[in-house]
């Protein structure tokens, strides 16, 4: 029997649902975890607080942002001392953030497994965790990037990169039929980056999954230490305001509603933990833009195609392609009027390319006054530190390549030469002067042994809960390094298969 | 509404016969949602600064300019959370800071161009630089989205290849 997608701000009157399991959140987590247990026979709820927007890919990215990006893209953690800021993006549509990757898959790297292992987590050793993964990587169709669908400013960092570490590799994607548009991250016009919405929730539907969307779970319900289901307010599809309450009674609960929003969830429900909403790990990630001589035109080309990890298991840093729209590219350019509108019209001469720090999740996530977190982030010393280093690294790989100037994430600082970079105090520059974000919140409510150091077990069940389990990026038990989307899709997937193990 | 799965080729190989989920309708589709705009004020505010961020040799085109206004307030009202919020206390203080930047007490939009350009330029070397950043760069991403735009500076989006 097929299931049902509804917008729950047109239903008359309260909504009041039951279900085997209801599962909050649609993106990478919820959606493995919902296809996973309706087709095994499950009657499944997905409550999803964000609209569905199928048609992202006929969208200026501008559209795209408002409609589907969470906070409008200007959600922020706020640096605490001399640490950045960092803009986090985050998906609030029907498919979560795998709506706005860039497609890109790591398996979770040997080394962080083995840290985990070591932490007690035994069963997420590589070798036991690599048939969950081979399961999600045909389930979304990983594939590599072929090297023709680098985009001209790919070729030119890698040529660099390559003179002074390793050449870079093929990234690996979830697509199937990429035209190289440079807009993963917008909407895909040619449907070939499967997100969750495409690979899963058909699935899910298919077996018999009830989908809601613009429901904004308050709480957990309880009855004594057993989850019995979840509230909240359905909001208005206008003004996206809570209106309505709506209630699910479920005999199990999956929150996978992100590192954002777990934490927030499971307070409201009145959950006490020593490590909830700590630990959150941000991946503080920068980008330096360079200009060439040559036309660069690098929005032409697969958004995410190459990656470096030469100094990912040493330095705890790695190197990703990027593209971003013109604009995007315009906006950090330093000044106003004439003076901007120089660099305004060499756009299709820069290049752009992203390093990412494998950080040692020192954030938090508390309520804030209204429906929103308030995130902090305070880097670590050796964090800190790591910064400049990774700057003036991929400023030496542009110069390898022949950039004539490169563009730091630093607010309102001029291009910078080969030589006036030596001179150029970076070290010193605070923390608050610097443009830093993160695609990646993982970690604020770690998986662990230690009922007292983690909130979830190795099954992703609460501690000192009944019925009730955690499925999304929340849960890492420490910052990945690498682009979380397949790791949170497989521990995802290996939660919802250990919960058809538990039987009903 | 119950769900219609549509056959297509899109999906991961051997999924293909489960199609895409259904689309929303008509009145669920978010480009047909009812907005309020904010006053006119707050349209004022973002034109002004959007003049100065695209004055050049030639002025920018009023169409244009109007055209970036009016999607930028599109934006600000249709994105949730703290977007509001932070867009609108960023234009407050484009509008009440900045010219303090040049030692005029006046609203930014009644300073000449060339002056609200110095102005924004000297906030943007000082603390309060990221202030303006919400701004500039939503303005910078509407601005650039114009087709006319993209021809004149050669940044019309073009694919890799046909797959």
């Amino acid at each position: 029997m097929a299931g049902s997608l509804q917008s729950a701000s047109r239903l008359a009157g309260e909504l009041r649902l039951d279900c085997d399991v209801v599962v909050v959140g649609s993106g990478a987590g919820g959606a493995v975890i919902a296809t996973t247990l309706a087709e095994a026979g499950y009657d499944v709820v997905v409550l999803e607080e964000g609209p569905h927007v199928p048609n992202t890919g006929a969208m200026r990215p501008s559209e795209s942002i408002r409609h589907t990006w969470r906070d409008g893209a200007v959600t922020l953690a706020v640096g605490l001392g001399d640490s950045p800021s960092i803009n986090v993006t985050a998906g609030r549509c029907l498919g979560g953030s795998s709506t706005l990757t860039g497609g890109v898959c790591f398996r979770i790297p040997d080394h962080v497994l083995d840290g985990w292992v070591k932490e007690g987590l035994t069963d997420l050793t590589p070798e036991k965790m690599d048939p969950w993964f081979t399961e999600v990587e045909r389930d979304v169709h990983v594939e590599e990037v072929p090297a023709n669908m680098r985009s001209r400013g790919t070729e030119l960092f890698g040529e660099g990169f390559s003179k002074i570490a390793a050449p870079l590799k093929p990234m690996r994607r979830n697509t199937r039929g990429c035209h190289g548009c440079g807009r993963c991250n917008f909407g895909c016009a040619h449907k070939a980056k499967l997100s969750v919405d495409i690979a899963y929730l058909p699935r899910a539907l298919a077996a018999g999954a009830r989908l809601y969307t613009g429901c904004l779970v308050g709480k957990v319900e309880f009855s004594g230490t057993r989850a019995t289901g979840v509230s909240g307010r359905i909001l208005d599809f206008d003004t996206q305001r809570p209106s309505r309450p709506f209630s699910v009674r479920a005999k199990r609960v999956v929150l996978a509603a992100g590192a954002m929003f777990n934490p927030l969830i499971l307070a409201k429900s009145g959950f006490k933990n020593p490590v909830l909403g700590k630990h959150l790990s941000l991946h503080p990630s920068f980008r330096v833009i360079a200009r060439f001589d040559e036309p660069v035109r690098g929005w032409e080309g697969a958004m995410q195609s190459a990656y470096g990890d030469f100094y990912e298991k040493t330095d705890g840093m790695l190197f990703n392609s990027v593209s971003v729209p013109t604009g995007v590219l315009a906006a950090t350019m330093p000044g106003f009027g004439t003076a901007h509108g120089k660099l305004r019209n060499q756009l299709d001469h820069l290049a752009i390319f992203g390093g990412m720090l494998h950080d040692d999740a020192t954030g938090t996530v508390r309520p804030g006054l209204g429906r929103e977190p308030i995130m902090t982030y305070r880097s670590s010393p050796r964090d800190r530190a790591r910064i400049p280093v990774l700057l003036r690294r991929m400023a030496s790989f542009w110069f390898e390549a022949g950039a004539k100037e490169i563009f730091l994430p630093v607010f309102g600082v001029p291009g910078q030469t080969a030589d006036s970079l030596k001179n150029f105090p970076l070290e010193e520059v605070h923390g608050r002067q610097m443009e830093c974000s993160s695609q990646h919140p993982l970690g604020t409510c770690q998986m662990g042994v230690d009922p007292q150091r983690s909130v979830v077990d190795d099954h992703g069940r609460v501690w000192g809960t009944q019925g009730l389990y955690l499925g999304c990026g929340s849960v890492m038990p420490s910052s990945l390094g690498v682009n979380p989307q397949l790791a949170i899709m497989t521990m995802a997937r290996r939660t919802a298969g250990l919960m058809v193990g538990e039987g009903r | 509404m119950q769900a219609e799965l549509q056959p297509s080729n899109i999906g991961p190989p051997g999924r293909e016969h489960l199609g895409l989920l259904p689309p929303p309708s008509p009145q669920d589709d978010v480009a047909n949602r009812k907005l309020v705009l904010p006053p006119p004020r707050v349209r004022r505010a973002v034109r002004a600064v959007a003049e100065a961020l695209f004055d050049d040799e030639t002025p920018p085109d009023p169409a244009r300019l109007d055209w970036a206004a009016d999607d930028f307030l599109r934006f600000m009202v249709t994105a949730t959370g703290r977007a509001h919020l932070i867009l609108r206390a960023s234009l407050f203080a484009l509008t009440w800071l900045t010219p303090l930047f040049v030692f005029t007490p006046l609203p930014f939009a009644w300073l000449p161009v060339k002056r609200r350009v110095l102005a924004l330029e000297r906030m943007e070397h000082s603390p309060l630089g990221p202030a303006a950043l919400a701004v500039k760069a939503m303005l910078c991403m509407i601005w650039f989205e114009h087709p006319d735009t993209q021809t004149e500076t050669r940044t019309v989006p073009a694919c890799k290849e046909v797959a």
